[in-house]
């Protein structure tokens, strides 16, 4: 029974953590994974160097796009490695606990990341240093059968063993494959059970052919073979982490897991060779246990990365990429504004609320109604994320498809073909009329297994959801060509780009709007809003409208509004506004903008006087 | 023992059995042109070239390709869908069809039924084409860029290989652009360049055996060399410098514009390492040049621009329909090292267009371009196509004329051409095959055609680069840049590039105009002028896929 205590905590403890509290992350790393099954996906992945594990390593990563099959995959390979581990460097029963070390680190190498994987090239961060450590440990295992046949056949197996894992295995898993031949070098240094002139003898030729073979990337690299720098070759397919001050940190639970593991493998030099059999429960057993599994639970469970303006990112482009607009404000209503421990949220969030309102057609009546800020994106690289994660939607759904095409392939450049890019590619060659390239994007997606019900939806016979989403960005389009450029400041650009826009069709005109109101600009407003004065529903203004067309008649006093109609409830609640404003007037505004705030917190006039110097990208 | 024998004959006859496929007998012809990818029917081919496989489009129940030529001595059967056929018989097909014509049936199986479809035809030219191609990979986008190769890729068999691969010397944000691999004479003399831009940037020169690296950056001049036109002799090399940026199109489905704010000539003596101005007026911007094969004309492109304020990149950027460029040569005298006064060999303005890429044929009498209604960057420009101009037949229109009607000695090469864009281009080395890049495929996409250009000056249908495997230009996702001939090889392998790369580039030194007669305007340009660079556009050098 208490051989189950181990991974069933183990299994417990990864599933709560990926599962349960990193759903939304796991769906996002898949979007961010390029898997595919063409024939030319494979062959380039798998002709590079390391690239045979990149390829499985995407594949398993992939699966987080449903993530409870992804979650498994991951706790069924960290569970491998301790059961492997105890296999080849077997300690005393008493040491179990030592072997599950990396599992923990391994864990915590995926779950430190954050916004890391944005912008990290390495195609499957995730899985690469997992599966890495799991193939290699089995190599060490090869070889260890192996080389105990003894006689004629295991010394030449052994002997092709080394060979074929420091040419083929370092083609095809990178430095994992090194590793493996690092982790042999004990087991041949290992005093024989037989001693013998001929057993040493061979084994210093193994050893020596163990040096020669990490002479092979080098060759490899002089021979053509390797297209890296070759100051990398002997870290191919690890993490493209820098080495800085800042992301010195993501380092240290792989390099804590290869020292261990070397470790683990040195105890074989001093290990005896019989194993003794250990019945009862120790006392130190349970203390290792406990400072063991405790002490890598807690730096796992401490370290894995945690912002609650990230989490609520997650949450709201899942929800988008479902269509599920209420879902995107519930989150964002999430913030307790009178909470001591409110954070406010990202340009991000901000952005996306506003597109939940705007498909939802309530952003004239709640927009200013909901948090509002500039909060840092918590990264540890500088990049511009917004852009990063939200250019391509953004511009896609605000219909300006040149910009979201142009985005998803600069940064499929940079950072491979993410399937996110592709979908927003193909939706956005769909509504050029670009069947040819449609066509492109469409195949490259259906080879991935998890995007085929995409394509199905998006491309081969499109749901009512999808027809509606292209009709509501088919009315975003009307427009006339113009040379321009973002500079990657996505809400500047769109804010400022709608605002000066004129013409287009009625929800051009009102987009136009609003980004005249969130940028105060009063002329602006007042020609868009008599242009869809006439189109209002049943003629009731939306309340932002209302709210603005009272306050910047009163404080100008050009446009007279009283034939306007100005809800009753909104003009009694202006008049409030003003007394309070007459009553506070000797205050500052720090203290009447936390006073006014409970009453006035959702209207325009609030935003107007209280909201300034936002940072918009 | 005997059994085994018995068992393992007739496993292996029963696998001959399934592998021989034989033509349906009595198949009904649908009437119908098969569709597939790559389109290959009416092509005129060289009889060198590797097989051009495809992929039927057509959906049915079995596939089985017949190809034959007239005499019917030989022939290939394929079965499938995908059309992978063997390299040798392939090869001996060709031979046996050159100056003749290459017969392909498409059998279908549909309902227990074979149809066949349409024969396809592809004539068998007589010439050859060169063995080789150049060409730069690079995905089609805007200002990033991460992983691109500059790649030798063998047109008689589907071998690629990389010269370079920027990957090697690139670390993080300190990248590598290449661009521009050039050889001079179709590489028979083993002299080539190519461009290494930001991290460890440099020109990079090769004999066939020795590298060296140079900056061609003066302070006199504009930028370092970009388009290059090796002499077809002389250790000489004309570049243009330019000063290009990208703007973005909100809404027009060409997505991008590439803009030249400024650019002239200049000549490069490579054995003194010096660097002439040719043509550095400020009001004109020279680029693309381009030998004679004499070696003794200098073609170009120009657009004449007068900068009215202090920041021309907003005012090309709202002006960009504006610049049109023509076509203009300068003589000159390989022993003085002298070019003459410019000639005019085509006012594309006046007809409304603009023309670019001048290429001169290797037996002097056709020049080819690509025109469209603006710019120079026009394999962003669907209306782009390619025209020659009969250097031998005198234009009836004057090439001073106001009249905007197109000179009688120039004419589209209207079956290469398409309704994408076509531009850059080269004339193989016996002149009778032209290689030019389209986005005729799925419009975003550069791939890479060959054409064949008969002795009466005509271009005939097209066929895109054959590869291996029929889907793989819907698989992947680069453009093809910069595309060229050779005859030979490139000797160095990347590795010895990248050695060489690491080194310490030589500083080339300015060394006056290499004008007869330097004009006023021939005053190297201030830099000062144009390098106010507007919010919107984004400096590129030369990293813009053509």
């Amino acid at each position: 029974m208490k051989r189950f205590v181990y991974p069933v905590l183990f299994a417990a403890f990864a599933i709560f953590i990926l599962l349960f509290r990193l759903s939304d992350y796991l769906y996002e790393t898949a979007a961010m994974t390029p898997f595919y099954t063409t024939g030319m996906f494979v062959h380039d992945i798998v002709s590079r160097c390391g690239g045979l594990l990149a390829f499985a390593s995407a594949f398993l990563q992939s699966c987080f796009a449903i993530p409870w099959i992804g979650a498994l995959c991951m706790t069924a390979l960290l569970l491998l490695i301790p059961y492997m581990l105890k296999m080849l460097f077997p300690l005393a029963n008493r040491f179990e606990s030592l072997y599950w070390l990396p599992s923990f680190a391994i864990l915590l190498n995926y779950t430190q990341l954050g916004y890391m994987i944005y912008v990290l090239k390495t195609p499957a961060v995730a899985f690469m240093p997992l599966l890495g450590v799991v193939v290699s440990l089995l190599l060490v295992w090869l070889f260890r059968f192996i080389y105990n046949l003894g006689g004629l056949f295991g010394k030449i197996f052994s002997s092709v063993w080394i060979i074929a894992v420091a040419t083929f295995g370092y083609y095809a898993l990178g430095c994992y494959a090194l590793f493996a031949l690092w982790l042999i070098v004990p087991i041949l240094c290992r005093k024989p059970s037989k001693a013998s002139a001929a057993n040493l003898s061979f084994s210093v030729f193994l050893g020596i052919l163990v040096v020669i073979s990490f002479f092979v990337p080098y060759l490899f690299y002089k021979a053509g073979l390797l297209h890296i720098r070759v100051e990398s070759i002997y870290f191919v397919e690890l993490p493209d982490f820098l080495w800085t001050d800042a992301e010195k940190i993501l380092w240290r639970p792989l390099i804590f897991s290869f020292v261990w593991i070397l470790l683990l493998s040195a105890s074989l030099l001093f290990a005896p060779r019989e194993k003794h059999a250990e019945t009862k429960i120790s006392v130190f057993a349970v203390i290792l246990f406990l400072v063991c599994f405790g002490g890598a639970g807690y730096m796992t469970y401490t370290n894995t990365y945690r912002d609650i303006n990230y989490e609520k990112i997650l949450k709201m482009k899942r929800a988008m990429d479902n269509g599920e607009w209420e879902k995107m404000l519930d989150v964002a209503r999430s913030a307790d504004l009178s909470s001591d421990d409110y954070t406010p949220p990202t340009r991000m969030q901000v952005l996306l609320t506003r597109l939940a309102l705007y498909k939802l057609g309530r952003e004239a009546d709640e927009l200013f109604g909901y948090p509002d800020g500039d909060a840092p994106y918590n990264v540890l690289r500088n990049h511009q994320y917004l852009r990063l994660m939200g250019g391509r939607s953004l511009y896609y759904h605000y219909g300006k498809l040149n910009f979201s095409y142009r985005w998803c392939m600069e940064d499929m450049v940079e950072y491979g073909k993410r399937p996110d890019y592709l979908k927003y590619m193909l939706r956005c060659a769909v509504m050029n009329g670009e069947t040819k390239l449609a066509q492109k994007y469409a195949d490259m997606l259906r080879s991935n297994p998890f995007c085929k019900e995409f394509v199905n939806r998006y491309y081969d016979s499109p749901s009512e959801e999808a027809k509606k989403e292209y009709a509501d960005v088919a009315k975003l389009l009307n427009y006339e060509t113009v040379l321009d450029g973002d500079g990657g400041l996505i809400e500047v650009y769109l804010l400022y780009n709608f605002a000066t826009m004129e013409g287009g069709t009625r929800e051009m005109v009102n987009l136009s709007l609003l980004s005249c109101l969130i940028q105060k600009d009063i002329n602006g407003f007042w020609q868009r809003f008599f242009q869809l004065l006439p189109t209002f529903k049943d003629g009731r203004i939306p309340r932002h409208y209302q709210e603005a067309a009272l306050l910047f008649s009163q404080l100008e006093q050009k446009v007279d509004i009283s034939r306007l109609p100005i809800d009753n409830d909104v003009k009694a609640r202006f008049e409030r506004l003003i007394e309070a404003s007459a009553n506070n007037a000797q205050y500052g505004d720090e203290y009447n903008c936390s006073v006014l705030r409970s009453s006035f917190g959702d209207t325009y006039w609030y935003y107007y006087f209280f909201t300034t110097e936002l940072k918009t990208n | 023992m005997k059994q085994i024998r018995l068992t393992l004959f007739s496993l292996s006859m029963l696998t001959f059995a399934a592998c021989s496929v034989s033509v349906p007998d009595n198949a009904a012809c649908n009437g119908h042109d098969a569709a597939t990818f790559p389109e290959y029917a009416d092509a005129v081919i060289p009889p060198n070239i590797a097989p051009l496989n495809f992929f039927v489009e057509d959906k049915a129940d079995s596939y089985i390709t017949h190809i034959y030529t007239s005499s019917r001595n030989k022939d290939i059967v394929v079965e499938g869908r995908s059309v992978e056929i063997p390299q040798e018989e392939w090869s001996d097909l060709l031979a046996e069809a050159k100056g003749d014509t290459l017969y392909t049936d498409v059998y279908v199986k549909v309902d227990g039924a074979w149809m066949v479809c349409n024969t396809r035809k592809n004539p068998v030219a007589e010439e050859e084409i060169d063995t080789y191609i150049t060409y730069r990979l690079i995905e089609p986008s805007y200002v990033d860029y991460e992983e691109m190769t500059l790649n030798q890729r063998n047109l008689t068999n589907f071998e690629e290989v990389q010269i370079y691969n920027n990957m090697m010397l690139s670390d993080g944000d300190n990248g590598q652009c290449i661009n521009c691999h050039a050889a001079q004479d179709y590489n028979r003399t083993g002299h080539s360049q190519f461009h290494v831009r930001q991290n460890l940037g440099g020109t990079v020169f090769t004999d066939g055996k020795n590298i060296k690296k140079v900056n061609l950056k003066t302070e006199q001049t504009l930028s370092a060399g970009v388009y290059p036109a090796w002499h077809p002799t002389k250790s000489l090399i004309a570049y243009s410098v330019n000063e290009t940026g990208q703007v973005f199109h909100t809404r027009d489905l060409q997505k991008v514009e590439v803009i030249d704010y400024a650019s002239n000539l200049i000549l490069y003596d490579l054995t003194a390492d010096k660097v002439y101005d040719i043509d550095s007026r400020a009001d004109e911007f020279e680029t693309f040049p381009a030998w004679s094969p004499d070696g003794k004309t200098l073609y170009y492109a120009s657009a004449h621009y007068e900068q009215q304020t202090d920041d021309i990149d907003t005012e090309l950027n709202a002006n960009y329909e504006q610049l049109k460029y023509n076509l203009y040569s300068r003589k000159f005298d390989a022993q003085t090292m002298k070019f003459g006064a410019q000639d005019t060999v085509l006012l594309a303005s006046r007809m409304g267009k603009s023309a670019v890429l001048p290429r001169v044929s290797p037996d002097g009498r056709y020049l080819l371009f690509a025109m469209a209604d603006y710019g120079n960057f026009h394999i962003w420009h669907k209306s782009s196509d390619l025209y020659v101009m009969d250097l031998q037949q005198k234009a009836s229109v004057s090439s001073d004329s106001v009249s905007a009607s197109i000179a009688d000695n120039v004419y589209p090469l209207s079956e290469a051409n398409s309704k994408f864009a076509e531009s850059y281009h080269s004339w193989s080395s016996n002149g009778r095959w032209i290689l030019f890049s389209s986005r005729r495929m799925d419009g975003n996409y550069t791939r890479l055609f060959i054409a064949y250009f008969d002795k009466n000056g005509h271009a005939h249908r097209p066929f895109v680069v054959p590869q291996r495997k029929p889907k793989f230009y819907r698989q992947l996702f680069k453009s093809y840049n910069v595309p060229e001939w050779m005859v030979a090889p490139v000797q160095p392998s990347s590795v010895d590039y990248v050695e060489a790369v690491r080194k310490d580039a030589v500083q080339a030194t300015y060394s006056g105009s290499s004008l007869l007669v330097p004009s006023a305007d021939d005053i190297p340009v201030s830099r000062s002028s144009v390098d106010a660079a507007s919010g919107a556009s984004q400096h590129a050098g030369n990293r813009v896929g053509y």
